[in-house]
C-alpha cells in the first residue's frame, strides 16, 4: 500500500514473465511440431495431390484437387480417434504407402503394428506365452478421391492361417482356423503373416500386388483388385519395383534414378526428362534443395519438394505447359517465413581436400553484437546430413546464437573403405580439427557481419555429444564451453550397444573406430578427464543406453574428484519436458557467456 | 454509402475508371470494334462569356473555365495528392520536365464540346463503316491526358454543382506516365506492380489507406482470404524479376501472364507496406535495377535476404494482402507554397489551350485521321488569335512550330522554331524538331554514304546539344545526335562522346538508341565501346529491321567489349 506502484510493477513483470515463458513454449511447440507432408502423391492425371497430415492429434491424408481449387481439401483420417482415457495406448500411425492407383483412387497403407496377445496360464497354473498370434494390423486402404468408397480393401487378418497338419481333409481347406479350431480335438493355433505393399500391377493399377510371409505359408504374392477388394493368388511373374535409394517410375515401369545420400540429398537421374526438370527447378528455387517426388503419366506435371534457407520445406506441383509452380502445401505452416532465423547452407575445400559443409542459422534479433556461436555436431553414427531446417538451431537462434551445424566430412566424400586410413590418427580429432577450420572459414567469409570469437560453445548428441566433449578437451582455447546430450564418454561399448540394436552401421567411420581400438588407442573421454577444463553440461536421458548412463557417472566421478563438477540433468523422455531442457541449457550458455545470451523465459509456475 | 458517392465523384472529376482505356490507346490505333475516342474541343472565346483563369504552380500550368473557387479547391486537392505521391515514391523516381505540364479545367455542356465541323465529319465517316452508319461508335472524351515527348496535357470537365475538391485523385495511369518517363528506364515489374498497387489505394478518406488486393480476381481472392492455406502459384523471383530480354522470351500463358501481373503487384504491396525499411529497399533494389539486370546478389544485398526466400514471403504475404486494409501514415507534410489564380491574359489562354489542341491534333490523326481537319484548324486558330495579335513569345512560337509538325506543314514549322530556339525557349522539342528539319534538308539528295563536315553538321548538333541540357532526356534526340556523327566525317571529341555514351547509359535497353550510337561509335574506331552499347540491349525486343542491324554491326564488332562506355 505504501508503494503502489512498486506493486503495479511487479504484477506487471509477473505478468510479462507469465507471457515469455509462455510464448518461449509456445515457440518451442510450434517449432518441434511434427512437419505434415511426409509422404505425397500425384495422381496419374496430375490433377489431384494426396499428402500425410494431422488432424486433431492423428495421421490423416489430404486430398486436394489443384484444377479445381474452389472445391474443399479433403482430410481422410487415417488412424482412429485417440481413446480420451487412454491417449499412449496406442502409438503414433506412419504411413508406409501412398499412391493413386488411378485418376481418382487412392491406395494407402498405415505401418504394420504387431500386438502381442496376452500370455496364456499352463495347466500348472504358469503364464506362458500365447501360441496364437500376434495380431498383426496391416491394413491396406483405399479412398475415393471425393472421399467416398473408403476403408481397408485388406489386412493381415485376412490371410491369418493354421498350420497345414490341420488341414486334414478337402472338406478343412474351406474352412477357417475357428472352425478348424472347433473341429479338431488338439489345439489349432493361428497365426498373421507379415504384408509387404509391393506395388501395382503394371498392365492394370487397379491391382495391387501383395506379399505375405512370415505365417504358417511361404512368401506368397496376392493381386488385390483395390475396387472390390478381391483377393487372388499372383504368380508373381511381374518386374518387382527396386526399393530405395532407387525410385521407379510405375508408368515407365522402369528404375529412371537413385537417390544418394550427401549433405545435400541429391538424385541421380537417368531418365533425360526428369534430370532436366530437376535442373529447371533448381534454376527456379535457387540455393535450395529441390527433391522431385511423383509424376503424372506423362511428366506434364511434377510434384516436388523444396528445403533449405529458413524454411522448413514446401511442395509444389510444377505445371510444365504454364511454366508455373504451384505451390501445394507449406510442410510446417504455422512457421511464417519472416518468423525464423535465417539460415543459409555453406561449404568449402578445407586444407587437406577435405570438404566441409553445413547450415548457419543466424539470429534475427542478436542479444549481443557480435552473436556468440554454437558449434554443433551431427548426431548420429554413421552421421546423417544435417537436414535444412533443424528447430534446435532455431532454439539456440533464438538465444542469440550463431549456430554452425556440421556435416562431417565423411558425409561429404561420401563414406568408402579407403577412407579408413585417413581416418586413422583419430576420428574424433579429425572431426574437431574439422570444426576449427570451420569455424575459420565462417570468420573469414562472415567478415561483415562477425560472431564472437571468444564465446564460441559447442554441442552434440549421441555421438556428436561424444565429440562435442572432445572438441572441449582438445580445443579449449576455442570452445569455451560445451553441451553434450546422452553422450558416451566411453564410444567402445556404446558402439557395441548400437550395432547390437541395430542403431550403426559397419561404415568406414565405425570401422575405423574399432581400428583405432584394435590399435590401443583409447577414446580418452574418460581417460583425459582432466583436459576437459571448460565448464560442460550433460544432459542424460537415464535408462536409455547403459554405455552412457555408465560412462556419464564415470565421467561426473572423475570430475567431481578434480574439483569440476558438471552441470547435469536427467532428460525426460516426454516432449513435455523440451521446454525444461533448452530453458537449462539456455541458462547454462548465460552463466558461461554472461550479458551475450538473451535470458531464456522461466518456467511457466515461477512467480 | 459514403464510399460510392466518392468512387462516383473521383470517375466525374478525373475519371480513372472511364480516363485509364483511353489513355492507354493514345498514341496507338484503337482496337478493332473499339469505339474510337477523341479529345472534347472547347468552344471558342466568342462563343462563352466565363472567362479564363490561369496559374502556374508545381511545374503545372491550370487553365480554368471554372468558377475561381472551384479552379482553387481541384488545385489544392491536386497538389495534395501529389505531395501524397511522392510519400510513397522518392522523387528522383518521378520524370522530370523542364517544360511545364499543363492542365485544362472547364465546365461547359458536353454536347458543345464537339464542333459542328467534326459532327459533320463523324457523321461522314461512318456512313462510309458497315459497322456503324449512324458514327456511333465514336465518343467524346470528358477528360482526357494526351503526352508526347516532352509534354503532358490533362484535360478535366468538372461538374461544379457536385464537385468536392477533396474527391479529386490520381490516375493510376498518370502515376505509370510519371514513372515511365524516368530514365534509364525503371523496370517494367516495378512500374506494372506499382500502377496496379495504386489502383487500391485510397488517398482521400485516411491517407493513404490501401485496399486488400485483387490476386487473379474477386473469387481467387476471397478464397485465398477465407482458406490462407489454398493452392497458389508464384513465379520464382529469378523469374518476377527478369530483364526485357527474358520476359520477351519467356512463356505466355495466360495463367502466367496473369500470375506476373499479379505477383508484380503483390511484391510492390509488400514492399511498399511491411515496413519503412522494405520500403527503401525497394526504391534501392528499383534503381540498381534500373542500371543493370537484377541479380539475385543486388536483391540481397538490399533487402537481407534471397530470391528463393523472398518468393515464401511472398507467399505467405498473399492471404493477408488480399483480406487486410492497411495504412501508411504520410506524417506530417510540409506546407504547400501560396499561388494566386488570375484571370489569364490572351497569351496564356493561346499557349495553353494551343498546346492542348496541338496534342490532339497528334492524338486524332493516330485514332480518326479523317476528323484531324478541325482540330488543326482549332488550333490554328488559337495560337494566331495572339500571334497576329503582335505575340512573339518563344514560346508560343515553339508551339506554333510543333503544331505546323503535328499538321504535317515541316515548311511552316520552321518559321517558328527558328526564332522560338534562337530566343532560348526552353522546350526540349523544339530543338529536335528543328534539327531534324535542317538534317533532312542536308541529307535530301546526297547519298547514303556521304560524309559531311563537322560545319556542315553543327546547325543540327548544336540544337540537339541544346536539348540534352533540357529535361526530360529524349531517346529521339540521341538517335538524331548518333545518326549525325554517324555521317560527320569528323570525329567527335570527348565531351561528344561522353553526350552519345549517356544516350547509351540511359536507353541502354532501348536497341532503337542503341543502333545508332553504337554506328556512331563505330565510324569513329570506337568499336569496343560499339560493342557493349549493342551487348547491353541484346535479346530486348524491337522491330525486325533494327535487329537485323544490330546483328550485322555487332558481327564485324569486336568478341568481347572492353569496357561499357556508359559507365
Amino acid at each position: 500500500m505504501r508503494f503502489p506502484h512498486l506493486r503495479l510493477l511487479a504484477a506487471s513483470c509477473f505478468a510479462a514473465g507469465l507471457a515469455h515463458a509462455a510464448s518461449f513454449d509456445a515457440r518451442l511447440e510450434t517449432l518441434f511440431r511434427p512437419p505434415q507432408g511426409e509422404m505425397m502423391a500425384l495422381s496419374p492425371d496430375g490433377q489431384r495431390v494426396a499428402y500425410t497430415s494431422e488432424l486433431h492429434g492423428r495421421l490423416a491424408i489430404v486430398i486436394i484437387d489443384i484444377d479445381h481449387p474452389g472445391t474443399k481439401r479433403l482430410t481422410v483420417p487415417v488412424a482412429s480417434k485417440p481413446d480420451a482415457a487412454n491417449p499412449e495406448a496406442e502409438p503414433p500411425v506412419e504411413l508406409r504407402f501412398l499412391h493413386w492407383a488411378s485418376a481418382n483412387r487412392l491406395v494407402y497403407a498405415p505401418a504394420e503394428r504387431v500386438v502381442p496377445l496376452p500370455p496364456v496360464t499352463d495347466q500348472d497354473g504358469r503364464s506362458a506365452p500365447n501360441p496364437d498370434g500376434p495380431t498383426i494390423l496391416a491394413p491396406i486402404m483405399a479412398v475415393d478421391a471425393d472421399g467416398r468408397q473408403r476403408g481397408a480393401v485388406v489386412d493381415a487378418h485376412d490371410f491369418q492361417e493354421t498350420p497345414a497338419r490341420a488341414l486334414q481333409s478337402m472338406a478343412d481347406l474351406l474352412r477357417s482356423p475357428a472352425e478348424l479350431a472347433a473341429l479338431h480335438r488338439d489345439p489349432i493355433h493361428w497365426r498373421m503373416p507379415h504384408l509387404d505393399v509391393l506395388g501395382f500391377l503394371p498392365q492394370d493399377r487397379n491391382q495391387l500386388v501383395i506379399g505375405t510371409y512370415g505365417a504358417y505359408s511361404v512368401p506368397t504374392q496376392y493381386l488385390v483388385d483395390i475396387r472390390l477388394g478381391n483377393v487372388r493368388e499372383f504368380g508373381g511373374d511381374w518386374p518387382l519395383p527396386p526399393g530405395e535409394p532407387q525410385v521407379y517410375d510405375w508408368f515407365r515401369r522402369k528404375v529412371v534414378g537413385e537417390r544418394r545420400e550427401a549433405p545435400r540429398p541429391t538424385t541421380l537421374w537417368q531418365d533425360e526428362d526428369l534430370a532436366r526438370m530437376q535442373r529447371v527447378l533448381e534454376a527456379k528455387f535457387p540455393r535450395r534443395t529441390v527433391e522431385l517426388r511423383d509424376w503424372s503419366d506423362t511428366h506434364s506435371r511434377v510434384l516436388f519438394c523444396v528445403t533449405g534457407g529458413s524454411d522448413p520445406g514446401r511442395a509444389f506441383v510444377f505445371q510444365r505447359l504454364e511454366d508455373l509452380p504451384l505451390e501445394i502445401f507449406q510442410c510446417a505452416p504455422w512457421l511464417g517465413a519472416d518468423k525464423l532465423n535465417p539460415t543459409r547452407w555453406f561449404e568449402f575445400e578445407a586444407p587437406g581436400h577435405a570438404h566441409l559443409s553445413g547450415y548457419l542459422t543466424w539470429p534475427a534479433t542478436a542479444g549481443a553484437e557480435p552473436p556468440p556461436l554454437l558449434v554443433v555436431f551431427p548426431a548420429g553414427l554413421p552421421a546423417r546430413a544435417q537436414s535444412a531446417f533443424d528447430p534446435e538451431a532455431q532454439v539456440f537462434a533464438d538465444l542469440g546464437f550463431a549456430v554452425a551445424r556440421l556435416n562431417h566430412r565423411r558425409v561429404a566424400d561420401g563414406a568408402k573403405a579407403e577412407d579408413i586410413p585417413a581416418l586413422r590418427p583419430g576420428a574424433d580429432r579429425i572431426a574437431v580439427a574439422d570444426s576449427r577450420a570451420v569455424v575459420e572459414w565462417l570468420a573469414t567469409q562472415y567478415q561483415e557481419c562477425p560472431f564472437d570469437r571468444g564465446h564460441v560453445a559447442v554441442l552434440g548428441r549421441g555421438f556428436g555429444g561424444f565429440l562435442a566433449l572432445r572438441a572441449l578437451q582438445l580445443q579449449p582455447a576455442l570452445f569455451r564451453c560445451g553441451i553434450a546430450i546422452n553422450a558416451p564418454p566411453d564410444l567402445r561399448p556404446w558402439l557395441r550397444e548400437q550395432e547390437a540394436g541395430g542403431g550403426a552401421r559397419r561404415d568406414a567411420a565405425t570401422e575405423a573406430i574399432a581400428v583405432q581400438g584394435a590399435d590401443g588407442n583409447e577414446f580418452p573421454v574418460l581417460d583425459d578427464a582432466e583436459m576437459l577444463t571448460n565448464p560442460v553440461l550433460l544432459l542424460v536421458e537415464a535408462g536409455r543406453s547403459a554405455a552412457v548412463d555408465t560412462g556419464t557417472e564415470e565421467l561426473r566421478a572423475r570430475l567431481t574428484r578434480l574439483g569440476r563438477t558438471p552441470d547435469v540433468l536427467a532428460l525426460e523422455p516426454a516432449s513435455e519436458a523440451r521446454a525444461a531442457v533448452y530453458r537449462k541449457a539456455g541458462e547454462f550458455l548465460r552463466r558461461q557467456f554472461p550479458g551475450v545470451v538473451v535470458q531464456p523465459a522461466p518456467a511457466k509456475d515461477a512467480p | 454509402m459514403r464510399r460510392i458517392a466518392t468512387t462516383l465523384c473521383l470517375l466525374l472529376v478525373l475519371g480513372t475508371g472511364g480516363l485509364c482505356p483511353m489513355l492507354q490507346a493514345a498514341g496507338a490505333p484503337a482496337p478493332a470494334g473499339a469505339p474510337v475516342v477523341l479529345p472534347p474541343m472547347l468552344v471558342e472565346e466568342s462563343k462563352s462569356s466565363a472567362p479564363w483563369l490561369y496559374t502556374n504552380v508545381d511545374g503545372t500550368e491550370f487553365l480554368s473555365r471554372c468558377s475561381k473557387p472551384t479552379t482553387e479547391q481541384f488545385i489544392d486537392a491536386w497538389r495534395s495528392k501529389m505531395q501524397l505521391m511522392q510519400v510513397l515514391v522518392p522523387a528522383e523516381f518521378i520524370s522530370r520536365m523542364n517544360a511545364p505540364s499543363i492542365c485544362v479545367l472547364y465546365s461547359q455542356d458536353l454536347d458543345q464540346t464537339m464542333s459542328a465541323e467534326i459532327q459533320h465529319e463523324l457523321q461522314a465517316a461512318g456512313k462510309a463503316r458497315d459497322d456503324s452508319p449512324d458514327g456511333s461508335r465514336v465518343n467524346i472524351a470528358p477528360n482526357m491526358r494526351l503526352e508526347d515527348r516532352d509534354m503532358q496535357a490533362t484535360i478535366v470537365y468538372i461538374d461544379e454543382t457536385q464537385f468536392q475538391g477533396a474527391q479529386v485523385g490520381i490516375s493510376a495511369n498518370h502515376v505509370r506516365f510519371l514513372l515511365r518517363g524516368r530514365v534509364p528506364d525503371l523496370p517494367a515489374w516495378l512500374v506494372d506492380g506499382f500502377e496496379r498497387t495504386w489502383r487500391t489505394a485510397d488517398f482521400s478518406l485516411a491517407p493513404i489507406t490501401f485496399n486488400p488486393m485483387v490476386w487473379y480476381d474477386s473469387t481467387e481472392s476471397d478464397a485465398l482470404a477465407s482458406d490462407p492455406l489454398r493452392p497458389r502459384a508464384l513465379l520464382p523471383a529469378n523469374e518476377l524479376f527478369a530483364a526485357d530480354p527474358e520476359r520477351f522470351m519467356e512463356n505466355q500463358h495466360p495463367r502466367r501472364v496473369q500470375t506476373r501481373e499479379s505477383e508484380q503487384e503483390l511484391f510492390v504491396r509488400w514492399a511498399l507496406l511491411s515496413s519503412s525499411a522494405t520500403r527503401e529497399a525497394l526504391w534501392k533494389f528499383a534503381a540498381r535495377a534500373a542500371e543493370t539486370p537484377a541479380t539475385a546478389g543486388m536483391f540481397a544485398t538490399c533487402f537481407g535476404f534471397d530470391f528463393s526466400e523472398l518468393r515464401d514471403r511472398l507467399s505467405d504475404y498473399l492471404p493477408v494482402a488480399v483480406d487486410v486494409t492497411k495504412r501508411i501514415d504520410p506524417g506530417s507534410l510540409p506546407s504547400l507554397a501560396p499561388y494566386e489564380v488570375e484571370r489569364a491574359t490572351p497569351d496564356q489562354i493561346a499557349c495553353v489551350r494551343g498546346e492542348w489542341e496541338r496534342l490532339a491534333i497528334w492524338h486524332v490523326q493516330n485514332h480518326m485521321p479523317q476528323a484531324r481537319e478541325p482540330y488543326i484548324a482549332q488550333a490554328r486558330r488559337t495560337l494566331h488569335r495572339v500571334y497576329d495579335a503582335g505575340d512573339r513569345d518563344p514560346r508560343l512560337l515553339a508551339v506554333m512550330g510543333l503544331c505546323e509538325i503535328n499538321s504535317g506543314n515541316p515548311g511552316a514549322a520552321r518559321e517558328y522554331l527558328e526564332p522560338a530556339t534562337a530566343a532560348g525557349v526552353i522546350r526540349p522539342s523544339a530543338y529536335y524538331e528543328l534539327a531534324r528539319l535542317r538534317f533532312e534538308d542536308l541529307r535530301r539528295g546526297a547519298p547514303d554514304t556521304q560524309r559531311f563536315s563537322r560545319a556542315d553538321l553543327t546547325s543540327i548538333i548544336r540544337p540537339l546539344q541544346r536539348a540534352l541540357t533540357q529535361p526530360p532526356p529524349m531517346p529521339d534526340v540521341f538517335v538524331l545526335l548518333a545518326q549525325a556523327w554517324a555521317r560527320c566525317a569528323d570525329s567527335p571529341d570527348a565531351t561528344e562522346f561522353a553526350e552519345l555514351g549517356t544516350g547509351a547509359q540511359l536507353f541502354a535497353r532501348r536497341p532503337m538508341v542503341a543502333y545508332p550510337i553504337a554506328l556512331a561509335f563505330t565510324r569513329h574506331g570506337k568499336t569496343a565501346e560499339a560493342a557493349a552499347v549493342l551487348d547491353a540491349c541484346a535479346g530486348c525486343p524491337a522491330d525486325e529491321k533494327t535487329l537485323a542491324d544490330i546483328a550485322r554491326l555487332r558481327a564485324d564488332l569486336p568478341v568481347t567489349p572492353v569496357r561499357s562506355p556508359a559507365r
